[in-house]
This record gives structure tokens, sequence and C-alpha cells, in this order.
């Protein structure tokens, strides 16, 4: 059996590269057109190309996102599109609408077809169709169990992708159109107003106002499924898919390296795997809010959801980004995120290595002065450390003690 | 002529139904079925189908949920009692059906309603090959976008011109959970009301299997049904009477019924449009009939 996959969201190259440096199997990511990040930055067909380069010159593989459900005005162009993607060697597609199952064969376009959770499939006997229909893999709807998952994978012997990190829909995927109704913007097609995360009042059907000082609130906590890798690992699921086109490189670099070490640390030992807490607070401090496996143990209830808003502090954990390390002064040099000083213990991590922590003896600035704090964003700054650390590590706050 | 078709109602109401030359019948079974205000039970479908297809009417089952693994060994069921009854065809929305169908050969017409899914002829002619008869075109597109998409597939095409339309599902119970949350009892009605923030608009939400979000204004289409009646690409239209009293309902039916009897007589389907408008409280609207939505949203800034 294959190694099971960790895939990453890719917002933009940049982002494609770091998730893959920092030891994701596969990304995903979305053009332009036809993808249901319609109002993100999104990539060109060259930054496709160039990431697909990338990728593969890393052992990587690229799947693109053709996710929306296509009204007659959205087709234009479109096989034009798909061979393009096929002739700069994209590894698959996401699809949810079905007429491209027929358009790719159609037209003899090499790429496989990996059915979006956007199609919403729960069962076996909708995993049998697509099986037939020649589709690689089904990324499984995220109301998924546990159980749901297993008797797919046994029963279908199809490759199976599943969601292990990241927000949630309150609603069936694809089947939302809270977003058209209440402003007319297509969930559907990329424009999803995200109507979840609003609040609401209630009222009884004699539209008697329901007393309460909490709003009523239907957005979800995000999904986690840390504790259920190796349970994912067992019951043969293809891929692990981590949400999150829109998010940082701070927050893909951190998702990424912690969730390929369980993966990895799995496989080395299954007997004497054990969970480690501090990879659960190193996500936590990554994105500041509430994770909970939610479909995948249980039937999800009130701890599932926000009811007082989300508990989402702000931190500054992120401090720079290494650039370079100078061998013959032995200092890093950084380009900063956030404010340390002089004195600060800081935490070093980087792809595929174990972290370590330095105490912060001085800085000194792109002049070569040194100066007591780094307040500057972006600003060029160089510490000491001893140890060679390697371009593109990230400096955080120490918060594992 | 275009067919009308509806909800099946309480077994004493029927006898309204036939007088009003109804074309067809849709019947929900409880716990496959959702969002009708009768659901009936397995044990009594065939009794029912039975005794509408005795009144030479079209009768449709609606299996309209999105099924679970746990689902599936009670589907197969219901779909080879189905297979032994002579029905028009099964409305679906989740794949899952069309493979149970086609793997054990039912002989059934299969009529898609892929909810907000059916928005391009494409996937209407993939659906075709694979053996589908007929489909439910999105509420979410445009009087002319199904038209042009009638207007290049083979199979029957059924829209839907009155009625609440659910916006969205969640497998959640959300209104429990909301109330558990703040300690508040439940009322024994599964019907709420969200009103959001920023105005007066209130949608209803029902929790029973799962939650259902639906449109706070109710789609009257009245005066694009006056266009359609001679139109051979959309062959029915589906009143859907779901949260809407019957004595309105009546009146609604009443209207299309007449209307259908003056295509393209503009000034009575004004005249029905007001009727319909003040049955409903002057909650209506036209939903997306006339109006695009939009994904791109920097091109509109």
């Amino acid at each position: 059996m294959n190694k099971i996959e960790l895939l990453a969201p890719a917002g933009d190259l940049e982002k494609l590269k770091w998730a893959i440096m920092y030891g994701a199997d596969a990304v995903y990511l979305g053009y332009k057109n036809y993808s249901l990040r319609a109002n993100a930055k999104n990539f060109t067909i060259e930054e496709i190309k160039e990431g697909v380069e990338f990728a593969h010159k890393h052992n990587a593989k690229v799947y693109v996102t053709v996710n929306i459900v296509f009204h007659e005005d959205d087709l234009n162009d479109l096989i034009e599109y798909l061979k393009n993607l096929s002739n700069i060697k994209v590894d698959a597609i996401i699809v949810s609408d079905l007429f491209i199952i027929d358009l790719i064969k159609e037209n003899n376009i090499k790429l496989p077809i990996h059915i979006s959770t956007q199609a919403c499939t729960l069962n076996k006997e909708t995993v049998k169709f697509y099986k037939k229909e020649g589709v690689e893999r089904v990324v499984l709807a995220r109301e998924c169990s546990k159980s749901d998952i297993k008797n797919i994978i046994s029963e279908c012997n199809m490759d199976v992708e599943v969601f292990i990190h990241g927000a949630m829909c309150t609603c069936y995927s694809g089947r939302c159109m809270l977003s058209n109704y209440l402003t007319n913007r297509d969930s559907n097609r990329g424009g999803c107003a995200q109507i979840c995360r609003w609040t609401f009042d209630l009222y009884d059907r004699y539209k008697k106002k329901v007393s309460s000082d909490v709003d009523f609130s239907i957005a979800p906590k995000d999904l986690s499924l840390l504790k259920y890798i190796p349970d994912l690992i067992d019951i043969g699921v293809t891929s692990l898919k981590i949400e999150g086109r829109m998010k940082s490189v701070y927050y893909i670099a951190t998702l990424v390296s912690v969730y390929r070490r369980v993966i990895d640390n799995y496989y080395k030992n299954k007997e004497k795997y054990k969970y480690n807490k501090n990879d659960e607070i190193e996500l936590y401090r990554c994105a500041n809010r509430e994770t909970l496996p939610q479909y995948f143990d249980k039937f999800p209830g009130i701890n599932e959801q926000y009811f007082i808003g989300r508990n989402e502090d702000t931190n500054q954990d992120f401090l720079g980004i290494v650039l370079d390390y100078d061998d013959k002064n032995k200092e890093i040099i950084i380009e900063q995120r956030n404010y340390f000083k002089n004195g600060d213990i800081v935490n070093v991590f980087g792809p595929k290595k174990e972290s370590f922590n330095i105490t912060v003896t001085y800085i000194k600035n792109s002049d070569g002065e040194y100066v007591d704090a780094a307040r500057h964003p972006r600003e060029i700054i160089r510490i000491p450390c001893d140890k060679k650390v390697s371009k593109n590590d990230l400096l955080r706050v120490n918060f594992l003690g | 002529m275009i067919k009308i078709i509806v909800p099946f109602p309480k077994y004493e109401n029927v006898k309204f139904y036939l007088e009003h030359n109804i074309d067809g019948f849709i019947i929900g079974i409880k716990k496959y079925s959702e969002n009708f205000n009768n659901l009936i039970s397995i044990k009594k479908l065939k009794l029912y189908c039975d005794d509408a297809i005795s009144m030479n009417k079209e009768v449709y089952i609606s299996l309209n949920k999105t099924y679970y693994n746990s689902d599936i060994t009670n589907l197969k069921k219901i779909l080879s009692l189905i297979n032994s009854i002579n029905v028009t065809g099964v409305i679906f929305n989740d794949l899952s059906i069309l493979n149970i169908v086609s793997e054990n050969k039912f002989n059934i017409n299969l009529i898609y309603d892929g909810s907000h899914l059916s928005t391009n002829s494409k996937t209407i002619n993939f659906l075709e090959k694979r053996g589908v008869d007929g489909v439910f075109l999105s509420n979410e597109i445009t009087m002319k976008e199904k038209l042009e998409i009638a207007n290049k597939i083979n199979i029957k095409t059924y829209i839907c011109l009155f009625g609440y339309t659910n916006m969205a599902t969640s497998s959640r119970k959300l209104i429990s959970n909301y109330l558990n949350y703040c300690k508040i009892d439940k009322k024994p009605t599964n019907l709420y009301y969200i009103k959001d923030k920023q105005n007066d608009n209130f949608y209803p939400i029902i929790e029973g299997d799962n939650t259902n979000f639906f449109s706070d204004k109710i789609l009257n289409g009245i005066k694009e049904f006056a266009n359609l009646i001679e139109n051979k690409n959309i062959n029915y239209v589906y009143l859907n009477d779901y949260l809407i009293d019957d004595s309105s309902f009546y009146n609604i039916i009443e209207a299309f019924v007449a209307l259908r009897n003056y295509p393209n007589d503009k000034e009575f389907a004004d005249k029905l449009e007001k009727v319909i408008n003040s049955n409903c409280f002057n909650e209506t609207n036209d939903g997306f009939l006339n109006k695009k939505t939009i994904f791109k949203v920097k091109d509109y800034e």
C-alpha cells in the first residue's frame, strides 16, 4: 500500500513552494476562472506551469480545482483551458460538475479526475457511480464519519481523500445557496459570502422573537483530525487534505510540517507511535481557532459550534523568515515579521527537521548597528546562532517552553 | 401544453385537485424525502400511488435527500418496491439512486432534481446518457438561462414557479443546539424563522432529520408561466405548497390552471400575479427568474 498523501492548499505560487518545501506530497490550487475561490489571488496558466515544474522537481503533485457548478455562460474556453492543464502536466483536476467527465473523454484530454467535496459524496453507491465513470479519486463530504469512510473504502476499492484540517461549512457543500439569496453572490461559482459566519435573531413560528442575550449562530468550529491520523492511515485513506487556500505562508508551513511529522512518525513505528500534545498546541497557536474532529468520531452538537463569537485570539507568534545563514559570523539573516527583542528565546523550525530554541543575545540591523529589538516588519536583521539553519526556515515565539 | 404538478395533498383534499386538472403529484416518503407538508410512510406508499394512478394522474416519488451509507440498504428496498409500482418516475438528488437503479436494472424513470446543481445543459446531457429521463432546473438561474438550457437538452424539463425555495441544508441540529446552549425549551413545532441583522427579512428554518433553510419570499413566477404555456421545451411546472396553507394554495392552483387556458394573455397574468401576492400576504417575488447572481465581486465594485 502506498504511503498516505499529505495534500496542502496553495493560494499562490509562493505558498505552493512553501507547502512543498515543508513536506506536502501534493498541493491544490485554482486558476482565475472555474475555481471556487473566485475572489482570491489565484494562479495564471504560466504560474501553474511554474508550480507544476517546481512540484515535479520535488516529487510532489499538483491538482487544479475546476470545481464551480457551471452556468451556460461559464462554458466558453473550458476545453482549451483543460488541454492547457494537460499539456503542462497537471497531475489531476478536482471537479464537481459531472459533465467534465465526458468533456475530458470526448476531447481525449489526459487529466485524471478527482471529485470535489462540493459534490457532497456521502455513500458507497455514489462512489461506485464515480468509479464506473473512470474517476480516479473522490474527496468525501466532511459530514462522513470514520465508519462511513472505512465502509466506502472497503466496499468501493477507490482512492478516497479526506479533509483533516481547516474551516467547515455549516451546510452540505454544493447544497448551500445562503449566499445567493442573502447577498446575490453565487456560492457554487466561488462567490460565497460566508453567511454561516453571520449572526441572526431567531423567531418562533408566530414570528415572536426567541428571547436570549445570545444571537442565533450556525457557525461551526474548525476541523482537526490530528488525533486520528493513525486511524485514517489504517483504514486506507489515500490523501489527507488541509483546507485554506487563503491562509498565510506561516499557516501553511506550520500545518504541513506538523502533519508531515505525525504521518512520518506513525509510519516509522506504528506500535510505538504516541500522540504528542505539543503538535496540537502548534496547530492551535497557528490559527488561534478552536478545532474538533467534527463528524469523524461522533455526530456534532453544541460543542462543535460557535455561539458567542469565535475564540480567536490574535498573536504575533510568527517572528521572521530565514533568508540565509552567515557561516563565517554564525548569524541568521532574517526578514522580520513580528516584534522580538534581545533576551527572547525564539524557536526555529524548518522543512523536515526538528525545531530548536535559541536565545537572542543581540540583534543587528541592515546597517550593521546593534539594536535592542526587531521592530519593523520586513526589515532585514541578523541574530546569532551557532547551529546552521537553512533558507526558508521560520522563526516563531517559543510557545512550547 | 405545459403540465402542472404539485405535492400529493392530504388524502381528504384530493378531490379538489382532481377537479382542477392537475396533471400529476409528487409523493414524499418519511425519512427519505424532505420539504413536504405531507410525508407518507413506506407502508402506505403503494396504496397512495395506486390511487393516484387510478385517477389518471402522473405520480412521482421524491427521494430528494442526500443519503449516508446507513440509508443505502433501505433505499434499495424502497427502490425495489417502487419498481413494482407503475409510477411516472422517481425524483432524486443523490447519485446513489442513479447507481442503484442502474445496477439493479430497475425499470424506473429517473428525474434529476439536483436542486442547485442543474445550471447548464452539458450536465443534463451527461445525465441523459446515463439513463436519466427528466430534470428539474435550478431555481438559482434566470428564466432566460432555463430556456436556453431547455433548448439544448432532449429530456423532459421541469421548473418550479411557485413556493418557498430551499436555500440550504445542514445535517446539524442547528435550532436544538442553539436553544440547548441558551437553555431555552424547544417549541413542539419545527418551524422557526431567522432574521438577519441588516434587514427585516424572515427566513423559515426547519429542523427535522436535517435543518433546512428557505427563502424569505415565496417564488411567484406566474408571469413567466404565461409565456411558457405553449413552449415545447419546458414540459412541467411544479407548484410547491410547502409552508403554504391549504386554502391559499387552492387559490394558487386555480390561478395557474386558469392562466393555462389563456396563453400569452399578459393582462390576465398581471391580474393573477396580484391575486397570488394577496394570497401570500404580499411576501412574494420572482426569485432569480429575472436576476443573475454574481461571483467575481471585484467586477461589480
